[in-house]
């Protein structure tokens, strides 16, 4: 088989829901051993969570677990009490990598703080993720994704409108707050890790969801810096237009290329609205983009999604399908063509058909070695193999609770 | 300035690409320590050496703002490509570089004769990268896009927006915004590959396939239940109230959260215990669930006649997850990224002072600060042939005459 990229990089997760099981879902796809820890009892809290089969809850059933932890191995630990800490700091002394996301000075608060765990593995790269960071005014502060979105200013550009509109901003779909941090996270993580190869150090790594979220290129915020003008949830006229279709929507840009508006007009058949004068130039397409799209609607709509996309795409001109999951999974003859969803069997689940990676390496290909792992799947390979525990001692570690 | 050793101090980069993606990635390269040289050229310029906003509103190839916080830290050099002897000092980049990232439409690095076997010719270990819209093969990879198509294909628009809207997807090329770093990652990964095996290799992203990473957890609803994912607002199955409250002023809002009974009750003692939220089908999540429209109408009836800030303190004195709806000029006041240092000033010879943002991550004994404003175009031609790439004076002398370095 061939070797993965991060193979024998050992990474130990103490941290739930979204954005630390995602930042080392990442390295774990990426080959690293990854061991992560779920309290005793319910587990991470994303188990609670679905999607579920039949939306009926199970915690071996939560898609939202299967996807983000898959490659990984899953152990019981509270180390919150002594005997669960002295496990919890034998697994650091085994680990490169420590992946937390609690509350500033709650690692303190257990005795594991990164100056404590320093002392069993003074090269432990320890990556922390905290909603707003370990310090400063606002460091305290609760937030979920919602607020973060918001809080970074994403939200306030979102939805784009075509017209000045009073309803609220609101956030983009799905956990996107959550995966950027973990993404930036496992940045962080991968470049810390490589300047400990070279000089021998630990590091300590403060990540900041708020300030994560912000990191995704935000035109306003360089507009701001050079302007001092706030952008706010108005379409910039940049000469993308959403037109509906017969059966959903396409985005295409075509009024700003000559080219690109010779040859859809000529799909068009020449209509004869275009030949009005301020059709004709391009500066002057901009300003009347609205209008535009109009016209363009009234065409677009007794066309398929996909027979635009075909003759659009042919004639150069930008074009996307506005899909839906069902649509990327069965519809997309790229994603078919570039075999980029892939299955694998859960013992609880069955088999399910999971995204790839995002990106492909021609030497250390991704692939998927094993689902998420049931709820302390790996207790005995843990406990047992890596640590030395006897059969008993773990019968009486589970026993007091600690696992 | 600070002249610590940096994560990827010594490591020399290649940067081929152009707009958003590929120089945001090499700004997080040059950032964390390593030499970023790109190639620009006088005769195609970099669609953001001439974008808005422009420094000081002095339009310019010198004064893009936009130009100027991607590409702070780094080199530039003009090449040409169009002139036979721009291979000279294409090759040698390639020699002297450890990573390459290039950004063109499929196919045009092979029509140069740089396609990756071609480059590893010339060096073995070299890692290359290349990002397009829809990947390097495939039925659809001659397609051209910007990020706003990648994002509606990756599934963004279909989630993002109102109910009872249309798909209007999130702001400008969003796709772009989100990708760069799932390339640094894979860059970062390859270099460590590289440092245990001695193996370069080559990168391939698609956008697309990239920007669709976040959403992957939906696609498991579909595999189970046959549920597409639609529209929410700022909505959430498993909370309320949640979403973006009005306040006193104008375009001001309060984000709230409330995601347990605790946090429930803690938020109507902040309201004053108010008759409605007694009554009982707000006591349980369902119940919200089921009455949110009525209940965020109560909710904002409240907020606004308050101060965005003002809901904010109060709520998060009660342990009550809520912050300000941010627009940009509260990001630069914010005093959390201000105590964080998010945002620093360089001083460009064009622009003057300008603000830029940092990496957005803090690595505990290494400075995240970019050394340098972004280069004037071309400002490194001799720096990079002479001092990088060993070339003499004379070779440097026949380039320009032949109009290979413009």
């Amino acid at each position: 088989m061939t070797p993965k990229a991060l193979e024998g990089v050992k990474v130990l997760e103490y941290a739930d829901f979204v954005t630390g099981p995602y930042c080392t879902k990442l390295l774990a796809d990426l080959g690293a051993a990854v061991i992560k820890i779920e309290i005793p009892g319910g587990g991470d809290p994303s188990r609670r969570r679905g999607p579920f089969p039949g939306d009926i809850p199970d915690r071996e059933r939560s898609g939202l677990f299967l996807y983000l932890n898959t490659n990984k191995r899953s152990i019981t630990l509270d180390p919150a009490v002594p005997m669960g800490r002295k496990i919890f700091t034998a697994l650091v002394e085994w680990a490169d990598i420590l992946v937390e996301d609690h509350a500033p000075g709650a690692m303190e608060a257990m005795g594991i703080s990164y100056d404590a765990l320093r002392g069993f593995n003074p090269k432990l790269v320890m990556t922390s993720i905290t909603p707003f960071g370990q310090t400063g005014p606002c460091s305290g502060d609760k937030a979920y994704g919602l607020n973060i979105s918001h809080g970074a200013g994403s939200g306030y550009l979102t939805p784009v409108a075509e017209a000045e509109d009073d309803r609220e901003p609101i956030k983009a779909g799905g956990f996107f707050d959550h995966c950027c941090s973990g993404l930036s996270a496992a940045t962080a993580t991968l470049l810390a890790f490589y300047r400990r190869k070279l000089s021998g150090d630990g590091e300590h790594i403060d990540i900041s969801e708020q300030e994560a979220s912000l990191a995704y290129d935000r035109v306003e915020v360089g507009i701001f810096a050079n302007e001092n003008f706030i952008v706010r949830r108005i379409h910039s006229g940049i000469g993308v237009a959403l037109a509906p279709c017969r059966d959903g929507h396409i985005v295409f840009a075509a009024t700003g290329n000559p080219l690109h508006w010779e040859s859809l007009m000529a799909m068009m058949d020449h209509p004869v609205w275009a030949k009005e004068e301020r059709f004709t130039d391009q500066a002057s397409r901009f300003k009347y983009a609205r209008e535009i799209n109009d016209h363009l609607s009234k065409w677009t709509v007794n066309h398929t999604t996909e027979d635009l996309y075909r003759r659009l795409a042919q004639a150069g001109i930008p074009v996307g399908i506005v899909r839906s999951q069902s649509d990327l999974v069965e519809k997309d003859a790229q994603l078919k063509h570039r075999e980029f969803f892939t299955g694998i069997d859960h013992p609880a689940a069955g088999e399910l058909t999971y995204a790839s990676a995002a990106y492909r390496f021609s030497e250390t290909p991704w692939r998927l070695d094993r689902p998420a792992p049931t709820l302390g799947q790996h207790n005995d390979e843990v406990y047992g193999g890596i640590l030395g525990y006897s059969r008993e001692q773990q019968v009486k570690l589970r026993q007091m609770g600690i696992l | 300035m600070t002249t610590a050793l940096r994560p990827l101090t010594g490591i020399k980069v290649f940067d081929f690409s152009a707009t958003v993606l590929g120089p945001t990635v090499t700004r997080y390269l040059a950032d964390h320590g390593a030499t970023v040289v790109r190639i620009e050229s006088l005769s195609h310029l970099e669609t953001t050496r001439i974008a808005t906003p422009y420094g000081g509103n002095q339009p310019g190839i010198n004064s893009s703002g936009y130009f100027a916080t991607h590409n702070a830290g780094k080199l530039s050099i003009t090449v040409n490509m169009k002139k036979p002897k721009a291979m000279q000092v294409v090759e040698r980049l390639i020699r002297w570089a450890d990573v390459l990232i290039e950004s063109f439409a499929p196919g045009v690095m092979a029509r140069w004769g740089l396609s990756y076997e071609d480059v590893r010719r010339i060096k073995p270990e070299i890692i290359m990268a290349s990002t397009s819209l829809q990947g390097q093969y495939g039925p659809y990879a001659s397609h051209r896009g910007y990020g706003q198509m990648a994002s509606a294909m990756a599934g963004w628009y279909e989630v993002t927006g109102w109910p009872d809207g249309e798909p209007v997807g999130p702001y400008s090329a969003y796709s772009d915004f989100i990708d760069w770093n799932f390339l640094l990652v894979s860059i970062l990964t390859a270099l460590d590959y590289r440092r245990r095996t001695g193996e370069g290799q080559y990168i391939e992203q698609s956008q697309l396939e990239s920007a669709l990473q976040f959403l992957a957890p939906a696609i498991l609803d579909y595999e189970f239940n046959g549920t597409v994912a639609g529209r929410m607002g700022n909505r959430d199955p498993y909370a309320a109230p949640h979403g973006a409250y009005r306040c006193l002023g104008e375009d001001r809002w309060c984000a709230i959260a409330v995601n347990c009974d605790e946090e429930w009750w803690a938020f109507c003692t902040v309201l004053g215990d108010l008759p409605w939220s007694r009554e009982e089908r707000f006591q349980t999540l369902a119940g919200r669930k089921a009455n949110e429209d009525e209940l965020d109408r109560l909710v904002e009836a409240w907020t606004c006649e308050r101060k965005a800030e003002d809901v904010t303190a109060v709520m998060q004195a009660a342990g009550v997850p809520a912050g300000v709806v941010q627009n940009a000029e509260d990001l630069f006041g914010d005093p959390q990224l201000a105590h964080r240092g998010h945002f620093a000033v360089l001083d460009h010879p064009e622009i003057g002072p300008y603000r830029i943002a940092t990496s957005c991550f803090h690595l505990s004994r290494c400075p995240n600060n970019p050394l340098s404003p972004a280069p004037l175009l071309g400002e490194h031609n001799e720096l990079v042939l002479e001092q990088f790439l060993g070339m003499t004076k004379d070779e440097i002398s026949d380039l320009v005459a032949e109009g290979v370095l413009e």
